[in-house]
């Protein structure tokens, strides 16, 4: 078929962005890649299309006002990114854009739909939507756009007759350098933090990650002219990196850390997901020389069989202890996950109590639930160790043979105590209160019940994660006064106001920056 | 299915005299912006359901019966964690078009962390095809709930699973969804509270940052519209003793000082002209200062006695639900029996009573130009609180079995938004939404002097500007603060003024006086502000973000970045300009957001001298002539945290009242 003639010659690529972050010029919105990668890619690829445009939606604004915006750019197909966080969204908007334009054509892409069987379903239950691309999405949307027959190109779901078919998978993308770079002058110019990839896919095989595919990598000559061109950006104060880990390959990884150090005049902060299987000094110095501050490190779990359960062995396992010694250089972040197969509570909670006694408490810390994702392997398992799950995103676990719904919400106020009592006193005091006598992690774990207020005056930043939170002065100060009143006389009290003001001022800084989303 | 888990406090004694716990039974609401309002307005099903229920012996003998309400936009976590702690095994959910979703998504994981648990879903959302797509639901109540639930649950406490006898119930049999046979509606209302009568609701609503109270005197509606499916025939009276006991009730516990609107949920108040004119009597009878009344009537049969009734006994705002006046389109609406003259009659009670207009758009037949036209000619005849709303097609009613004659295509999910209907396509719809809004908002602006102002002396169509200025300005409706998005109550904020100034000034045809008009805008601009900062019904962006701003605003938990310097920006714009009340508003939220505790004004609160500078100089206002600096220097000075903003608030609305009357 002649690619001139196709009949898509406007295409509108959309996704709703996560949380309450505002869409389009929002100093986070890069976050939100795909749309711009193949956007950049059919702009070079499919020669018959006259306009591409790419549109990043908020949660907060109505569909009304966005279906409006929509129609006028007269798009024959659109595209849209689904993502745990936004697919019931998507599919609200997607129904309203058939409404006002039945002839467009709407495909849908991204990891939440990249399972076939769960794709299926969602085109049985939504006519709205004609197509789904499974897996990488670049040459299957090319495909559609350019014209050719649906049943010729590979990893396509669509519908034909009202029946649901679904194609062959297609092979990965081997050459990455192939593909057409997204970060140029102008997109950098819009975003604050940027968001970056040295590599797609990963090499481990955890049961319960849906980034089953094989790891495949930008040559060295790529990174670096992106890099180049990223870090030219005046625009820039924070760049991540999300391969889905960086020193898998630690050569690899240490050319990658000495271009960034060559190119980062600026210093500006960078982070990344971390092994630290082999931590030497040559590490810590290119990190160091890299601009590089937040490293983070998916624990996951302290318990060795539960590991071992979830497929994360020696290859992929995090050795978040060989990175502890430099706590003071780095910002280090570590991922922990709930409702693990084969961890009750007793487990967790010997495992909140080590993240406590290391301090990792104290800086940032990400405790997330777990999600258990259609066609990974625990969503095989899962009857196994009997999981009651939602089929539906977010796809939260609830309970299972392990950890009944009552004993989480138990381990969750755990950690919420915890981490109340980190904001409030620092490491040192911490170890001050055990040297008097005090056995923290017991008077941690149980908290809520002496002041309850852990319990109701708090409010978390998004109820998925357990990362950070507000909470209100009269909560600091029960808490605060609990202590005292454990260790009659011997904290002055006048420091810890001292403290508590200091800590005020820093944390309205931190959640300003946060809400700073207008 | 025995109570698992034990309950303290209440038991039972079985028949086998083994003290046996009460079951739970919690009914759950999700209301719109509830953590703003705390009103449970739209969550009165429940109440009336508990206070039924609990009338009833069999029943409160064996249950636990507990209401809980959350926010619409509550995350689910939340509410579920919230719903563990009562521990219940039953969960009724009241299924409105706009919480039916919500009550999926929590159900359906309400039912993953307990299984065991059994859900009952109610209300006008609920069909066979509902429980079929969400097999989680284990019951559906149709039509009015009180017999059917009571029934239901008599049989789960007799552990009797013989379902099919409970009438208007939706059950699962044998994998499959069955309907039991429908039930009359209730005809005699004896047995039936009155959702005045639940003194929780009332006392709820009583305390609630909303001033409105709803009292239902009758039920049903005798008229099918066909955009609405809450026809259930006869309309059925509460008896006159019991609506005034419920009144009496309800201003027993009613502050003297604060305004309360009682709104009647009748369908209208004069379908039965004598028993209304029984009501008012009873109503001046019982006539309080700060109680006003507000209703739908249809005024056909209103005489002079009627009216001087109404206004004696305390009726405020009167409102008409006129939809469309096009025949063709009434027609449609089968809407032909309502009264052609209602219209005039009302216009003719306007300078006793606060007239509201309700209008559809979207309707088939109709056209936008039709509808900008009726909407016009009806403000041009001195009404301005015009109501409009986009048609929803509820999938029982009959423009929703008969979409395609009409020609609609509507959303079948809720909300049931039209998207076109036959006449009116998709962007009509839109732009009369547009219109709606930008016209109210421009009307609440300008005010009627205003609007003649600008006509004359700029040679400006009020009309075409409300047509063109989203059109013009794109960023005119983020300026546009709004109660919800559905209606067009909306105002605009100070970037919305300075928009239509430059609209004026650019598109005007003749060349007027623009200082004359800056300071116009800046007077009414204030003006609505302190409207809008006394009304709890707006607030700018998203609803929630900014209840949760103003809440951790008020437990000074941060002040952020962006707000120091629009605060700074506004304070230097005041100390050059005259008539901005609203500043006023921008400085208590300033002393709001800013720590007090403790410290003096001077060397603490302000971030840097120069906004203490400012905002002394702000204070120091004529109004507050007398060495403004030294006043509230002495004044706050070791005052406690609490007082020394309650002292600020207090000033800062004083002296805006105080200059609102100037």
């Amino acid at each position: 078929m002649n690619r001139d003639e196709s009949k898509i010659k406007r295409v509108t690529l959309a996704a709703f962005l996560a949380g309450s972050r505002p869409a389009g010029g929002g100093v986070d919105a890069a976050n939100m890649l795909a749309p711009f990668v193949l956007s950049t890619f059919i702009r070079n690829y499919c020669k018959g299309v006259k306009d591409v445009s790419v549109r990043l939606l908020s949660p907060e604004i109505s569909d009304e006002i966005y279906l409006r915006r929509l129609a006028e750019g007269k798009s024959d197909l659109f595209g849209f990114s689904c993502y745990v966080w936004n697919l019931e969204r998507t599919l609200a908007i997607c129904r309203k854009i058939k409404l006002v334009m039945p002839r467009a054509k709407i495909i849908l892409g991204g990891p939440e739909v990249n399972d076939e069987l769960f794709a299926k379903k969602i085109l049985k239950r939504n006519n709205c939507i004609d197509f789904i691309s499974l897996g990488e999405g670049e040459f299957i949307i090319a495909d559609v756009i350019d014209g050719k027959p649906a049943d010729e190109i590979e990893s396509l779901v669509f519908r034909r007759n009202g029946k649901i078919i679904a194609n062959k998978r297609r092979q990965l993308i081997e050459h990455l350098d192939s593909l057409p770079s997204v970060y140029d002058r102008i997109f950098l110019r819009d975003y604050e933090v940027v968001y970056y990839s040295t590599s797609r896919g990963c090499a481990g095989r955890c049961s319960y990650c849906r980034e089953w595919s094989g790891k495949r990598v930008h040559s060295m000559q790529r990174v670096e002219s992106d890099l180049k061109e990223i870090f030219a950006s005046n625009s820039l104060r924070v760049l991540n990196f999300t391969d889905s880990v960086l020193d898998d390959d630690p050569v690899r990884m240490k050319e990658v850390l000495r271009i960034c150090a060559k190119h980062n005049k600026k210093k500006i902060p960078c982070g990344g997901y971390f092994y630290f299987r082999q931590v030497d000094d040559e590490l810590i110095s290119l990190l160091k020389k890299a601009g590089f501050r937040y490293l983070r490190t998916g624990v996951e779990s302290s318990g060795g069989v539960t590991l071992k359960m979830v497929g994360r062995t020696k290859d992929n396992v995090s050795r978040i202890e060989n990175i502890l010694p430099f706590s003071d250089t780095f910002d280090i972040v570590p991922y922990i996950i709930t409702h693990l197969p084969g961890e009750g509570a007793a487990a967790f909670r010997a495992g909140l109590r080590k993240c406590f006694r290391e301090g990792l408490m104290h800086g940032d810390f990400h405790c997330s639930r777990l999600r258990i994702f259609p066609g990974t392997r625990l969503c095989s398992e899962a009857a196994k160790h009997e999981y009651s799950f939602d089929q539906s995103p977010p796809h939260f676990a609830y309970s299972n043979k392990y950890l009944t719904p009552d004993e989480y919400f138990e381990c969750r106020q755990a950690v919420v105590n915890y981490m109340i009592v980190c904001r409030m006193f620092p490491k040192e005091d911490c170890a001050l209160f055990e040297k008097l006598g005090l056995n923290m992690i017991a008077i941690c774990g149980s908290l809520h019940r002496k002041v309850p207020r852990c319990k109701t005056d708090i409010k978390m930043m998004s109820e998925d994660v357990i990362t950070d939170f507000v909470e209100t002065d009269e909560l600091l100060i029960e808490v605060r006064d609990y202590f005292l009143s454990l260790v009659p006389g011997r904290v002055r009290i006048a420091d810890d106001v001292k403290r508590l003001i200091k800590l005020r001022a820093e944390k309205r800084r931190r959640i300003a920056a946060a809400l700073t989303s207008n | 299915m025995p109570a698992k888990t034990k309950q303290t406090g209440s038991t039972r004694k079985a028949a086998s005299g083994i003290e046996r716990p009460k079951r739970k039974l919690t009914l759950v609401s999700f209301v719109h912006r509830f953590r703003v309002h705390k009103t449970a307005f739209r969550a009165g099903a429940a109440f009336v359901l508990k206070q039924y229920l609990l009338g009833h012996k069999e029943i409160s003998d064996a249950y636990d019966i507990e209401i809980k309400i959350f926010d619409l936009d509550e995350n689910d976590e939340i509410v579920l964690r919230a719903l563990n702690r009562t521990n219940a095994g039953i969960f009724g959910f009241t299924c409105y078009y706009w919480t039916v979703d919500k009550v999926l998504s929590v159900s359906r994981k309400l039912k993953l962390i307990w299984p065991d648990s059994r859900i009952i879903a109610g209300g006008p959302q609920v069909s066979p095809e509902l429980l079929k797509s969400n097999k989680w639901l284990d019951f559906g109540v149709v039509g009015e709930g009180e017999i059917p639930l009571k029934n239901l649950l008599i049989k789960i406490n007799s552990n009797n699973t013989e379902y099919k006898s409970v009438k208007a119930l939706i059950r699962r049999e044998n994998g499959g969804v069955v309907t039991n046979p429908e039930l009359d509606p209730i005809q005699d209302l004896e047995g039936t509270p009155m959702l005045s009568e639940c003194n929780e609701f009332v006392e709820m609503n009583r305390d609630a940052a909303e001033n409105r109270i709803p009292l239902d005197t009758s039920r049903g509606c005798p008229y099918r519209c066909s955009y609405c499916s809450w026809s259930w025939g006869k309309v059925r009276f509460f008896s006159l003793d019991r609506v005034e006991k419920a009144i009496a009730f309800m201003s027993e516990g009613m502050p003297g000082n604060r305004k309360y609107i009682i709104d009647f949920t009748d369908a209208y108040l004069d379908i039965s002209m004598r028993r209304m004119k029984d009501l008012l009597e009873m109503l001046e009878a019982n006539k309080r200062d700060n109680v006003l009344y507000r209703a739908y009537f249809l005024f056909n049969r209103f005489d002079a006695e009627t009216v001087e009734l109404l206004e004696r006994s305390n009726f405020a705002h009167l409102k008409l639900g006129l939809q469309a006046t096009e025949p063709g389109v009434v027609e449609a609406m089968n809407r032909k029996w309502f009264p052609a003259n209602s219209l005039d009659l009302v216009l003719n009670l306007q300078d006793r009573f606060t007239i509201y207009v309700d209008l559809l758009y979207g309707l088939p037949g109709d056209s936008y130009e039709n509808f900008r036209d009726t909407l016009v000619s009806i403000w041009k005849r001195g009404i301005d609180m015009l109501c409009t709303f986009r048609l929803r097609v509820l999938p029982a009613a009959r423009f929703g079995t008969e979409s395609e004659r009409y020609g609609i295509v509507a959303d079948p999910q809720p909300p049931h938004l039209v998207y076109s209907a036959r006449g009116f396509s998709f962007d009509d719809v839109y732009r009369s939404g547009r219109f709606a809004q930008s016209f109210r908002a421009l009307t609440r602006l300008l005010k009627r002097d205003g609007i003649a102002f600008v006509e004359k002396s700029f040679g400006i169509d009020i009309v075409s500007m409300a047509e063109e200025i989203h059109e013009k300005y794109p960023e005119w409706d983020a300026h546009l603060v709004k109660a919800s998005e559905g209606d067009n109550d909306c105002y605009c904020d100070e970037t919305g003024a300075s928009i239509v100034f430059d609209y004026i000034k650019r598109f005007g045809q003749k060349k007027g006086n623009l200082s004359a008009l800056e300071e116009l805008l800046e007077v009414r601009r204030a003006e609505m502000e302190l409207e809008g900062a006394f009304d709890i019904k707006f607030s700018r962006e998203s609803q929630n973000q900014i209840a949760d701003r103003k809440s951790l605003a008020r437990e000074n938990i941060f002040l952020p970045e962006y707000k120091k310097v629009k605060l700074k920006n506004d304070i230097y714009s005041l100390s050059n300009r005259k008539g901005a009340i609203a500043k006023f508003e921008s400085a208590k939220t300033f002393f709001m957001m800013n720590d007090f505790k403790n410290e003096t004004v001077a060397a603490m609160s302000f971030p840097s001298p120069d906004i203490a500078e400012l905002i002394l100089r702000l204070l120091s206002k004529p109004i507050l002539a007398n060495n403004a600096a030294d006043f509230v220097e002495s004044n706050v000075k070791g005052l406690s945290g609490k007082d020394a903003l309650a002292f600020i608030e207090m000033l800062c609305d004083k002296s805006a009242l105080l200059f609102c009357k100037q």
